[in-house]
């Protein structure tokens, strides 16, 4: 099942389960803050361990691909990505971390001021699920060849198939060598 | 719930600090003396104030002066390593006649030396970026946004040393020998680009240098493993086992954990907008790049990397005035690198004509706003009735087209 899908359908569950729980409770609260921590914790270290199966491999074959141009910041052209297998597993990782680390300042912001449980309840099992479900995790805790969906660059993944999904990387060498002599380099911020 | 609420129950936490003095009444503090008015006071907040005050000075003294003993090591180090190679001059002279290894600026996290007079080198230049360690909240934050939003700060965060190594081509091989005549020939055969960039630094070195965006990246056997070539061209990549032999390699081996990159180039590193910015800032010379480290093994192999550089120009330079049919970069390969700047040159001329162009369309439609404007001012207040019911109708009349056209 696509794995946005699943987080769908498990939120879903997780609201009718909330529904049936008395929130108001400090029992229930504490095991409820409980579950989720565990739930972050376990996700965050299973990143954790992973970068530490990556710098060991220290993998420094290079990696060269044309990433699709971002929207959001203006840009019309692709950029040229030049970078290690091991950088590019690092950033993918940090990435990872860094959405675990938005999570809990939005879940704190919710529970800790808002004072809302719900959220802290429906969220107690998605980091650890897409911890597991990482294309890094995958190859590294795993094992998994890096091929077809896990090869590198990964694609963005999509909620409908391939409608909508984001442009992917471009790794064809024409693309790569025009990308190279572009001369995008040393732009001066204004 | 006001999103201010913690800093209001912070202020009247210290407000509460002096409640029994502000309960206190006019007449009563009057009545008091000075010292009864003290003690009655509660000085915890100031306390506090001093305290943090005290915490600021003592990290400036010591981030200031952790800067400058690691600048100290830094430049004493260069400084031999210049004076090892023979140059006239290394440092700076003040007005009162005191040398100075180096300048220092905004407050201790710039660091720059300078030498020059030797054969084949018209002058080197050592910069150094340092943290600001004297003010920890200010790199605390830095790295905090850095973490969030890359691309506000990435550029200057890092501790690096940068050192500029340029050519004069003018070889002379002792004190008493007479300079060459053809020393500008020998300079214009430097134009092209070949480096050896880590592997960890290779995106975001293309993404800072101009020079570099312009290199094919390839792995090669005759470097080390961690090393990639970035050079206009593939043939230029053995430019460093030609000139710097099998001792390079293992250097750069050695250096492996400092060494971000080191370029031969001419183009400069920062993107140049018009064709004047390109004509000017074009200099042959070496970038090293490395990170900033003070330990003496790794100051000894920066020291050795410069003295390498400095040798290649040696060997080039004198193959370019005395062998010059047997000198690695042949016209060839100068040829590609000549194609290559003219391509570019005219990137620039275009996006230039551009510009030129969208402005002087905005200077036009300027012009015309202000015509349309005075002819107004000019008609009697019926007519200019008139005339803005023409062109109303004239604006109607265009919308009810365009909606036609788009049925």
């Amino acid at each position: 099942m696509n794995p946005q899908v699943s987080n769908l359908v498990i939120m879903l569950v997780m609201m009718q389960v909330s529904r049936r729980l008395d929130m108001e409770s400090p029992d229930v609260i504490f095991y409820v803050r409980v579950a989720y921590c565990s739930s972050v914790f376990a996700a965050w270290a299973i990143y954790q361990y992973t970068r530490g199966l990556i710098v060991k491999k220290n993998d420094l074959t290079t990696l060269k691909f044309v990433a699709p141009p971002n929207a959001m910041a203006g840009e019309s052209e692709g950029k040229l990505q030049v970078t290690t297998v091991r950088d590019y597993d690092l950033k993918e990782l940090d990435a990872a971390v860094k959405s675990i680390y938005t999570g809990l300042a939005m879940m704190g912001f919710m529970h800790l001021y808002m004072k809302y449980t719900n959220p802290l309840l429906m969220q107690s099992i998605s980091p650890i699920k897409s911890a597991l479900e990482h294309n890094e995790i995958k190859i590294h805790l795993f094992g998994k060849p890096a091929t077809g969906d896990l090869k590198r660059p990964f694609k963005a993944p999509s909620l409908f198939g391939g409608f909508g999904a984001q442009p992917e990387a471009k790794t064809d060498k024409k693309s790569i060598e025009e990308a190279e002599k572009a001369g995008t380099g040393g732009v001066k911020a204004e | 719930m006001s999103i201010l609420s913690p800093l209001v129950k912070a202020a009247e936490a210290v407000n509460k600090l002096n409640a029994n003095y502000t309960s206190i009444s006019y007449e009563e503090l009057k009545a008091m003396t000075f010292m009864q008015r003290v003690r009655a006071y509660n000085w915890t907040f100031e306390l506090g104030a001093v305290a943090v005050l005290g915490l600021v000075l003592v990290f400036y003294l010591v981030g200031t002066k952790l800067n400058t003993s690691r600048a100290e090591k830094l430049f004493d180090s260069v400084s031999q390593c210049f004076h090892d190679l023979a140059f006239a001059r290394v440092g700076f002279s003040t007005k009162s006649g005191d040398k100075k290894k180096y300048i220092s600026e905004h407050n201790n996290t710039w660091f720059t030396t300078f030498t020059t007079g030797r054969s084949t080198i018209k002058y080197i230049t050592v910069r150094s970026h340092m943290y600001a360690r004297f003010n920890p909240m200010a790199m605390i934050t830095e790295r905090v946004l850095g973490v969030f939003f890359p691309s506000l700060i990435e550029r200057d965060l890092q501790e690096y040393v940068e050192v500029v190594v340029a050519p004069n081509g003018i070889y002379v091989p002792n004190e008493l020998a007479e300079v060459p005549a053809n020393a500008n020939e020998a300079l214009s055969k430097f134009k092209f680009i070949a480096s050896i960039v880590n592997k960890g630094d290779m995106g975001k070195a293309r993404e800072q240098n101009y020079f570099l965006s312009l290199t094919h990246t390839a792995e090669s056997e005759n470097l080390p493993l961690q090393y990639v070539f970035m050079s206009e061209n593939n043939q230029l990549n053995g430019f460093f086992s030609r000139y710097g032999g099998a001792e390079f390699r293992t250097l750069l081996e050695k250096c492996a954990n400092i060494l971000s990159y080191i370029s031969f180039t001419d183009l400069p590193d920062e993107k140049p907008i018009t064709d004047k910015l390109w004509n000017e800032n074009q200099e042959p010379r070496c970038v090293i790049r490395c990170k900033l480290s003070t330990n003496s093994r790794d100051l000894t192999n920066l020291n050795e990397l410069i003295k390498s550089v400095v040798g290649i120009y040696d060997s080039v330079t004198q193959e370019f005035l005395e062998t010059p049919a047997s000198a690695f970069i042949t016209n060839d390969m100068l040829k590609k690198s000549y194609n290559l700047r003219t391509q570019e040159l005219q990137k620039i001329q275009k996006v230039m004509k551009q510009v030129e162009r969208e402005l002087a369309m905005e200077k036009k439609q300027k012009l015309e706003k202000e015509k349309r404007r005075e002819l107004r001012n000019k008609l009697s207040g019926e007519e200019q009735d008139k005339l803005d019911r023409k062109m109303k109708e004239k604006r109607e009349r265009r919308m009810r087209n365009r909606q036609k056209t788009r049925m």
